[in-house]
């Protein structure tokens, strides 16, 4: 058994070479072990230092995402348009597309959401579905339709990097075999969606979006 | 009496269960045994693990070991592969023979069935074989049923025969059991199965939280040999005890009271292939869809003077390029003929075959113009077309975010046979010659041998691909241990007459370090719409070198393959230099010595062969996929390969082979027969990142020289499969990734 440590540090050696995709022993170990000791632990959101005078100098629109279970945050902007999508993006190719405020994909954030039918947030009581769609393990499409409940939860006042609004906020609580979310918007006095908190998916949980333009 | 108490208790529990007004459903995880198989804890049960379960244990107590390769083949049927070990084997009985070994180490087989799922009143019933094949040192068979009393205890009962009757044994009910012939083992002992003494056993699991488990059994196993005859522990009771700990989704261990005498310890590793870690691979995302202008705003965009002039071709290729370059995808060449786009592509990195066709496809909305309405993608393998992707362009602009995107783009894309030309239009003058490298830590294992399971040897192996031209290409691998105990003798065992083609591995390990591994040149060539073609010269794998020829027809759209294979090769030095000339110690024994002179042991200086093989492949549609191959194998016998594997969509493969050839079982030597277990991981599935790398182990009970197949790198069918339709749809999901 004294082979083992020396083992383990061969395999603790990170491979080299200009082969794209070369995969060492390391980073298999490495995966094993925080495979084997559960799940990433989320730290602090990082603070971005956003201020206000900062954000004034920033001619197109900006929005603050944040992956509430990581703790990760980064700004987006447009990129693209189609069919009524807008597909937003942060710096290291990570895309969120919305379409009516309502996110209806994501890319680059592991167990992404492939597509969602994105029906617009209705801020009167009742029920409505919504459809969603991710990839399982062996990458094939699995297409989930959630029942939702609407409930308006009134007035409440957030707070965008040093601007206070006056929001309506709505919850909408869906599920479907056994699997339960929850997403909030808060829509200003503009009727627009100023902030929210949608489910992607298991793995990555939620996203906090907020529109910072004023 | 305790016997009598036991059975009382459990009848009791089953009956109460029986008339228990709410049922009480299977809502328990069904857990291992000390025997890796789903069960309590010596003992199984009725019950399996999910589909698809790979799962790993090694399990202890008293003199006895046991590691164990368990995988749920369907969800009704599992098997195992167990190597096990007894200390204090020679303690009363010594010294010759079988009492030679101080620790004894055996190899098993089992295999398990589930007749009956679990319902409302009936329980679940299951029947095994254990150790089934070979020598049946502890070969077993059984019937139990597993039922639930409330929602979190279950019972367990069954009658066992074999090792699993040998404790108070209600007589034989279906007959005698033959003494067992155990010659070189590895043959079926259908005579034996369900045959001899039968008896009882029970147990009862309590899942007291979603971590911990009690369990409580009366065990029919008597441990005759390992207790009263060969002394190795004491065994005083039928009853064991114990806890376990589920970890995590992955680990789950037990601490046991065995025997009323001995202590127990195991850990279970439990894989899901079907679940990735973390849950999906993270990649960068892709281009956006960039939708065309309608041809009324914009009608500049649509204009097609461009196709004339070859300047523009180079630049919209030199653009498609670089935007395709984060997303792991090289293009070779690309062609503009009217409203069509023809683009060859290389996947560098993606462990999905679809998302690289995806991402060429959003890459061409960004780039090609607003004429071209019909893009043709060819994915290349080692410079070989095999299928080409035809989409049109006004369908991947209208389902970019279709929640049903993935079925309908395959529902409109044509998947058809590439044609066989070399070169198709615009090439990447960069993109051959093509060297790579990389230096990575490499370990090899040898396991089983007679004085200990498990060998092993970890170091650095530098490997280097050129690639000339398309398909031409000239790759190495030079390794060096770092560490070792490979060059332990381990015991050599008698060989019969057959040359050691691969038996003298012990002489590889100990004389090649470092060592050439490879070193060759090879040729891919389509030949036809349908037809593949290899040639391979050189040193082709660590112990034989020369040439290699390979054709394969695969028709598109079809589940099956033929292919052929011819090889000459002579036997390299163990030193794994650039010699062929085998030195006289490899042909070495523990009951002979050889002498070239002589030509004591079958020595000769030198060994060439030809061998080849007709092989054919088949993918049946429930992800289980067949080959055989027929042909003349590396010692000159001549013989039949059937192996069979379940594949997952995501690059796993765990299978089986057997290997029939006219050597006699005395020639072949330990076990009668090559056979053994594949397990083949994608890295992307195992790290969550891109990849297209996999990794493939494969065990054999016995490492002998009959039934052995060159071991020569890039096999057609494997190297194309992926790109035929049934390939690039596996993963589809991944083409809008």
């Amino acid at each position: 058994m004294k082979f083992v440590p020396a083992i383990i540090a061969v395999f603790a050696f990170a491979a080299c070479g200009n082969e794209a995709g070369s995969v060492g022993g390391g980073e298999i170990a490495k995966s094993l072990l925080t495979a084997s000791t559960a799940k990433l632990k989320g730290a602090a959101p990082a603070d971005l230092g956003l201020t206000r005078e900062a954000l004034e100098q920033v001619e197109t629109p900006v929005l603050l995402a944040t992956i509430d279970s990581r703790g990760q945050q980064a700004l987006l902007g447009e990129v693209q348009q189609n069919q009524g999508v807008a597909t937003w993006s942060t710096l290291d190719d990570v895309t969120v597309s919305f379409r009516n405020g309502v996110i209806v994909a994501t890319r680059g954030l592991g167990n992404d959401l492939m597509a969602s039918d994105g029906l617009a947030v209705s801020r009167q009581a009742g029920t409505k579905s919504r459809i969603y769609t991710h990839l399982d393990g062996e990458d094939k499409s699995v297409r989930r339709r959630f029942s939702c409940n609407v409930l308006p939860r009134g007035s409440e006042v957030i707070e965008i990097v040093e601007v206070s609004y006056t929001t309506l906020r709505v919850s909408e609580n869906c599920s479907a075999d056994g699997a339960v979310f929850q997403n909030d918007y808060w829509f200003s006095s503009d009727q627009k969606i100023r902030k929210s908190r949608q489910w992607i998916s298991d793995d990555v949980g939620y996203l906090t979006v907020e529109d910072l333009r004023r | 009496m305790i016997k009598l108490k036991i059975s009382t208790a459990v009848v009791a529990l089953v009956a109460a269960g029986a008339l228990a007004t709410t049922a009480a459903l299977t809502e328990t995880r069904p857990t291992l045994n000390m025997y890796g198989a789903t069960g309590l804890i010596d003992m199984p049960s009725a019950e399996m693990q999910p589909d698809g379960i790979l799962s790993g244990t090694s399990s202890h107590f008293g003199p006895i070991s046991r590691t164990t390769l368990t995988f749920q083949i369907t969800p009704r049927i599992s098997g195992s592969f167990r190597f096990q070990g007894i200390r204090d084997w020679n303690k009363v009985l010594c010294c010759d023979g079988v009492n030679q070994f101080e620790t004894y180490y055996d190899r098993s087989f089992d295999l398990r069935y589930k007749i009956l799922d679990e319902g409302r009143y009936l329980p679940a019933i299951a029947i095994g074989l254990q150790d089934f094949v070979g020598t049946g040192v502890i070969a077993g068979e059984y019937v139990v049923a597993t039922k639930h009393v409330t929602p979190d205890v279950k019972v367990s009962a069954g009658l066992g025969w074999g090792r699993l009757g040998s404790f108070q044994s209600i007589g034989s009910p279906l007959g005698d059991r033959p003494e067992l012939v155990i010659g070189k083992g590895g043959n079926f002992n259908f005579g034996q199965w369900f045959r001899g003494p039968a008896a009882p056993f029970a147990g009862v699991e309590w899942q007291i939280n979603d971590q911990w488990t009690a369990k409580a059994e009366y065990s029919s196993d008597a441990y005759d040999e390992e207790s009263r005859v060969r002394g190795t522990f004491d065994r005083r009771s039928p009853l064991n005890f114990g806890v376990e700990y589920q970890r995590n989704e992955s680990l789950r261990v037990g601490a046991y009271y065995m025997s009323g005498s001995e202590f127990g310890i195991a850990a279970h590793f439990i894989m899901n292939p079907k679940k990735r870690a973390g849950g999906g691979i993270a990649t960068s995302a892709p281009d956006p869809v960039d939708p065309r202008p309608s041809r009324g705003a914009n009608p500049e965009a649509w204009s097609t003077t461009w196709l004339g002039q070859p300047e523009v071709q180079n630049t919209l290729r030199v653009r498609l390029t670089r935007r395709l370059e984060k997303d792991g995808v090289q293009v070779e060449s690309v062609r503009f003929d009217g409203s069509t786009a023809y683009v060859r592509i290389r996947n560098l990195t993606v462990d999905a075959e679809a998302q690289a066709v995806g991402r060429t496809a959003r890459a061409l909305t960004k780039v090609a113009p607003a004429s071209v309405e019909q893009f043709v993608i060819v994915p290349m393998v080692n410079g070989m077309p095999v299928s080409q992707v035809v989409l049109q362009r006004s369908d991947i602009e209208a389902l970019e975010f279709d929640t049903q995107a993935g079925e309908k783009i395959l529902a409109r894309a044509q998947i058809l046979s590439a044609p066989a030309v070399l070169n198709d239009g615009i090439r990447d003058p960069e993109a051959y010659p093509k060297f790579t490298w990389s230096l990575v830590p490499m370990g090899r294992l040898r396991v089983f041998d007679q004085n200990s399971p498990f060998k092993a040897g970890a170091g650095l192996e530098l490997n280097g691909r050129y690639e000339v031209t398309p398909g031409l290409i000239l790759s190495g691998s030079v390794s060096k241990f770092l560490f070792s105990n490979l060059d332990d003798r381990p015991p050599l065992p008698e060989r019969g007459r057959l040359q050691p083609v691969r038996s003298a591995n012990y002489f590889y390990d100990r004389d090649g370090d470092p060592a050439i591994e490879t070193l060759a040149l090879t040729y891919y060539r389509k030949l036809a719409p349908e037809l593949y073609g290899r040639m391979s010269l050189g040193y082709l794998e660590r112990m034989h070198g020369g040439l290699s020829t390979e054709v394969l027809w695969m028709p598109t759209a079809r589940r099956w393959a033929i292919g052929a294979e011819v090889n000459y090769t002579a036997q390299r030095s163990p030193d794994q230099r650039l010699g062929f000339s085998l030195p006289v110690d490899m042909y070495e024994t523990d009951l002979c010595t050889p002498d070239f002179a002589t030509a004591a042991c079958g020595a000769r200086n030198s060994y060439r062969v030809v061998t080849g093989h007709v092989s054919g492949y088949y993918k049946f549609d429930n992800n289980f996929h067949a080959q055989v191959d027929i042909g003349r194998y590396l010692a000159g016998d001549v013989g039949a390969t059937l192996s069979l594997k379940r594949e997952f969509d995501n690059g796993w493969k765990v299978g089986a082979f057997v290997t029939k050839t006219n050597v006699s079982a005395e020639d072949f030597g330990s076990g009668s027969f090559d056979k053994g277990i594949t397990v083949e991981v994608p890295f992307a599935s195992l790290l969550g990142i891109p990849s297209t790398k996999t990794r493939t182990t494969v065990l054999r009970p016995f490492g002998r020289d009959g039934g052995q197949r060159l071991d020569v790198d890039g096999r057609l069918y494997e190297t194309v499969r992926g790109y035929r339709a049934d390939g690039l749809t596996e993963q589809w999901g991944r083409f809008w990734k």
